[in-house]
């Protein structure tokens, strides 16, 4: 932003440049105006009069002087002439409109002195005097507070000039004097004197405009150099004409920028400003107001170069230059171009909001771009994770259906290859599960072998002892049929499930009568059937044979890992939509890390292979059985931690 | 003469004791190791009995191929399936075909001969005059042991070997609860409990063929199946 503006001040300065010179050259070139060279110092202190912008009232008050940018000017002691009080010094405010001069003088005074006609009616008090060259001085004096006319010596008489008339007031501490003069009565040179007398009776001369008695040239800005310059300024752009002493000949333009350009107000600007306010320039003087140009630049522009300055109002910047104004190769003066940079700013306010807005637009869309990417990508792989975790139910089993990602990219290759992986992980997981029907039925032929040969041995003559090997050999290939009949039993399991006849079997009745064979089956232990109410009836749909074999299952299974002297209890109650079946029995608790993987095949918790062959089928038939009935079977320790309870869940028919 | 058994095996140690442990029971017994050369044979001379195994060499259902072929050449020759391959599907196709018993290769040397004897009773008697004493009658059931035959409702009713053991074991008690294990021992067998489960099925519903509203055979669900009589 800096830079910008910069850049920007520095074509500033060369427009201003450009255009300074260009007056110049248009005023150097125009006769008319009267432009040369001046001889009045400032040091001498003469009159200035400043263009005023109304009328003031001739009244004797400072109302309108107060709004005036006429600065006061003092009246210096007259260092020969003063016999009286010397502090204290008279002021005076000049100003010209419309062709009438006007002073307004303040001359502190605690003890007004009035003329008395009876005595000089023209010196005998405080008394005025204006000096013009070949024209006779002209007095002003009151014998009392009020209106006065001007006075003139003509030979010995005096004569009234009306041509200058005002008013003369005393507010108890000082003279309030308001004058107006025409312009027929303007000569060359002016110069004013205020006599003073104090209460010892000396009298103080006050001058200004005057120099050894003599008055000097009439200074002010011209009408006609303000009017060629008008064609120039324009809004913000203030042109002066100085003369080579540094007065102002002519001015036009403002420094005030129209309110359309200052379109920006508001926390906006002001941070503009105080980033581009580094403080280094000096502030603006009014310089005019003195109707005096005393700075640098205009130095050197009367030196003869061209020169440019950079001041602040308040916190806006100007930039001035100043450009020598050559008459005959002699300079004459200087043009003098000020440019406040409220358009500058406002350039480059515009610059940098259309770059501030551009810059939070795109960052606003890449964004909400990133941000909905971000969603996007974050709700893909929730999805996934999701569908990860769902892959495996809480048994450990794979979800056959796993929602594979049609994207072309990271993610959809990571759900494709998620799903490539669980499809071969079901595949070889089915593989597993089938691989020891698959085995138990290859073996059956070399078993086959090893029986038949053991048969064809013992109708041989063997001896004792070889009789007593082929008995164990006999043994052993038993128990190897046994265990492959179980096998093959349970994976052929599945096809008995798909070939069963479905009917609707009253769970509650159908456990009310296995209930006395389960009593029956294991006299050891003692079962104990908590039946639900008789009037209800628990229809499902199912194979009972298939639902008795789980019953059998889970009963063995209770009664195998029942406590000495504890109690098997089944159940069956009613849920919302489907009946439970429950068998628990006093025991010891499940292992933690064993839950979920007892339902699978050859999964045995049982310390010690007793006589009874276990191979861990038994929960694996019934988890079977009550999936293929569209139910489920949890085993779960029970909440009293005194035994373990297996749960079976079975739908109720919808058809009863 | 001794009776000609034929076994049709791919696995030559399993045929060759068959082939000793039979021909120690007096049987002339012909091995043969694959369909084409045992189809040779037959159509020479038949068998008295053939014992077949369903996988043959590269023709994995050669057996029921062969079986086919045989039946075609006589339709009273016993035919027992030993297989390896104990499916139900296979069962069915089996005995669909009119094979007189299928048994898996656990079965025992034992339990073996027993069928062979029976099925050999049950050939033997077409030609003789039948022997009323030892006839079992329940209600509408028939069943006759010396010559493995049964009948319901004056009809004869085809039972394989195994399945008439289980009727005749269900049926000399009526009322009697019989389970799994007692059914296995009369029919000679070892069985899984779904098997069980399935030639029960199978039994029911020959019953069924001939007589819809039969339901003599029942589950006691829990110990096993009786025989009702209506």
């Amino acid at each position: 932003m800096k830079e910008t503006e910069s850049a920007m001040l520095h074509g500033q300065e060369q427009a201003l440049l450009a255009s300074a010179r260009a007056v110049s050259l248009r005023l150097a070139a125009d006769q008319s105006l009267g432009l040369s060279a001046s001889s009045v110092l400032p040091e001498n202190n003469p009159l200035y009069f400043h263009r005023l912008t109304e009328a003031p009232v001739v009244d004797g008050s400072d109302d309108e002087w107060r709004n005036f940018s006429a600065e006061p000017v003092l009246l210096l002691p007259d260092p020969n002439a003063v016999t009286g009080q010397k502090d204290s010094v008279p002021q005076v405010q000049a100003g010209i409109f419309r062709g009438l001069l006007y002073l307004f003088l303040r001359v502190p005074d605690n003890t007004p002195d009035y003329l008395d006609p009876s005595l000089d009616p023209l010196t005998s008090g405080d008394y005025l005097r204006i000096l013009r060259s070949g024209q006779p001085d002209l007095y002003l004096g009151a014998s009392a507070p009020g209106n006065i006319n001007a006075r003139f010596l003509d030979g010995e008489r005096i004569r009234p000039e009306y041509g200058l008339s005002g008013v003369w007031n005393h507010n108890g501490e000082e003279y309030l004097i308001e004058l107006r003069m025409q312009p027929r009565l303007l000569a060359e040179t002016l110069g004013v004197e205020f006599f003073r007398r104090d209460e010892s009776g000396g009298q103080a001369r006050f001058q200004v405009g005057l120099l050894e008695s003599r008055p000097l040239p009439f200074l002010s800005a011209s009408a006609s150099i303000s009017a060629a310059l008008d064609v120039f300024a324009q809004d913000g752009l203030r042109l002066s004409v100085i003369d080579n002493q540094g007065w102002l000949l002519g001015q036009a333009g403002n420094l005030n920028q129209s309110d359309i350009e200052r379109y920006q107000y508001g926390l906006l600007t002001r941070i503009y400003r105080i980033i581009l306010n580094d403080g280094s320039t000096q502030p603006l003087q009014h310089w005019q107001n003195g109707g005096r140009l005393e700075a640098e630049d205009a130095g050197i522009a009367l030196a003869g170069e061209p020169a440019t300055a950079r001041f602040s109002i308040g916190d806006r910047k100007v930039g001035r230059s100043a450009v020598p104004l050559m008459q005959a190769d002699q300079v004459i003066g200087a043009v003098i171009a000020e440019q406040a940079s409220d358009s500058l700013t406002t350039s480059t306010n515009r610059v940098f909001n259309r770059l501030l807005f551009w810059t939070v637009l795109s960052m606003l869309l890449v964004g909400i771009g990133l941000l909905l990417f971000a969603s996007l990508l974050s709700f893909r792989i929730r999805k996934l994770s999701k569908a990860a975790d769902c892959a495996l139910d809480e048994r450990g089993n794979l979800q056959s259906s796993f929602p594979v990602s049609s994207f072309n990219d990271e993610i959809g290759d990571l759900s494709r290859s998620y799903n490539q992986l669980l499809s071969k992980l079901h595949d070889y997981t089915e593989y597993l599960k089938t691989l020891a029907g698959k085995l138990s039925h290859e073996l059956k032929t070399p078993l086959a072998v090893v029986r038949t040969s053991l048969e064809n041995l013992e109708q041989q003559e063997l001896s004792p002892e070889a009789r007593v090997y082929t008995d164990r050999a006999s043994d052993g290939a038993s128990r190897l049929s046994a265990i492959f009949s179980a096998l093959s039993g349970a994976s052929r399991l599945e096809e008995s499930i798909q070939a069963a006849d479905i009917e609707l079997v009253d769970l509650s009745g159908l456990v009310k009568t296995v209930y006395p064979a389960y009593v029956d089956a294991y006299p050891d232990t003692k079962i104990v059937f908590v039946a639900p109410p008789d009037s209800e009836r628990l229809i499902i749909e199912g194979a009972p044979e298939l639902i008795v074999q789980m019953f059998d299952k889970l009963i063995d299974n209770a009664v195998g890992f029942c406590s000495k002297d504890g109690a098997v209890e089944l159940s069956v109650t009613k849920q919302r939509k489907g009946v439970v079946f429950s068998v628990s029995n006093d025991g010891s608790l499940l292992p933690k890390e064993m839950n979920g993987q007892l339902f699978d095949s050859l999964v045995s918790l049982r310390a010690n292979e007793t006589d009874h062959l276990h191979l861990g089928l038994g929960l694996y038939i019934a988890r079977l059985i009550a999936e293929s009935h569209g139910g489920g079977i949890r085993l779960e320790n029970r909440l009293d931690l005194t035994g373990v309870m297996a749960s079976v869940y079975l739908p109720l028919s919808e058809r009863s | 003469m001794s009776r000609r058994i034929a076994i049709v095996e791919d696995e030559v140690s399993i045929a060759r004791n068959y082939q000793e442990a039979l021909q120690r029971k007096g049987f002339a017994v012909n091995h043969y190791i694959d369909r084409p050369t045992a189809i040779a044979a037959f159509e020479l001379s038949l068998p008295d009995l053939a014992i077949i195994d369903v996988g043959l060499g590269d023709e994995i259902e050669g057996g029921f191929e062969l079986c086919r072929q045989l039946r075609s050449l006589s339709p009273d020759l016993p035919i027992i399936f030993l297989t390896a391959r104990d499916d139900d599907f296979d069962v069915i196709s089996g005995l669909r075909l009119g094979a007189d018993d299928y048994l898996t290769k656990d079965i025992s040397l034992a339990q073996m001969m027993a069928r062979i004897l029976a099925l050999f009773r049950r050939t033997d008697s077409i030609n003789q005059p039948s022997l009323k004493e030892q006839e079992i009658i329940r209600g509408s059931l028939r069943l006759n042991l010396d010559r493995m035959q049964a009948g319901w409702m004056d009809q004869a009713l085809d039972l394989t070997v195994t399945e008439l053991w289980m009727v005749h074991a269900l049926a000399k008690q009526p009322g009697h609860v019989k389970n799994r294990q007692q059914l296995m021992d009369a029919a000679n067998v070892v069985l899984d409990d779904n098997t069980i489960t399935s030639h029960i099925k199978r039994i029911r519903k020959k019953f069924l063929y001939l007589d819809s509203h039969f339901d003599a055979i029942q589950t006691a669900y829990g110990m096993g199946y009786r025989w009702v009589e209506s």
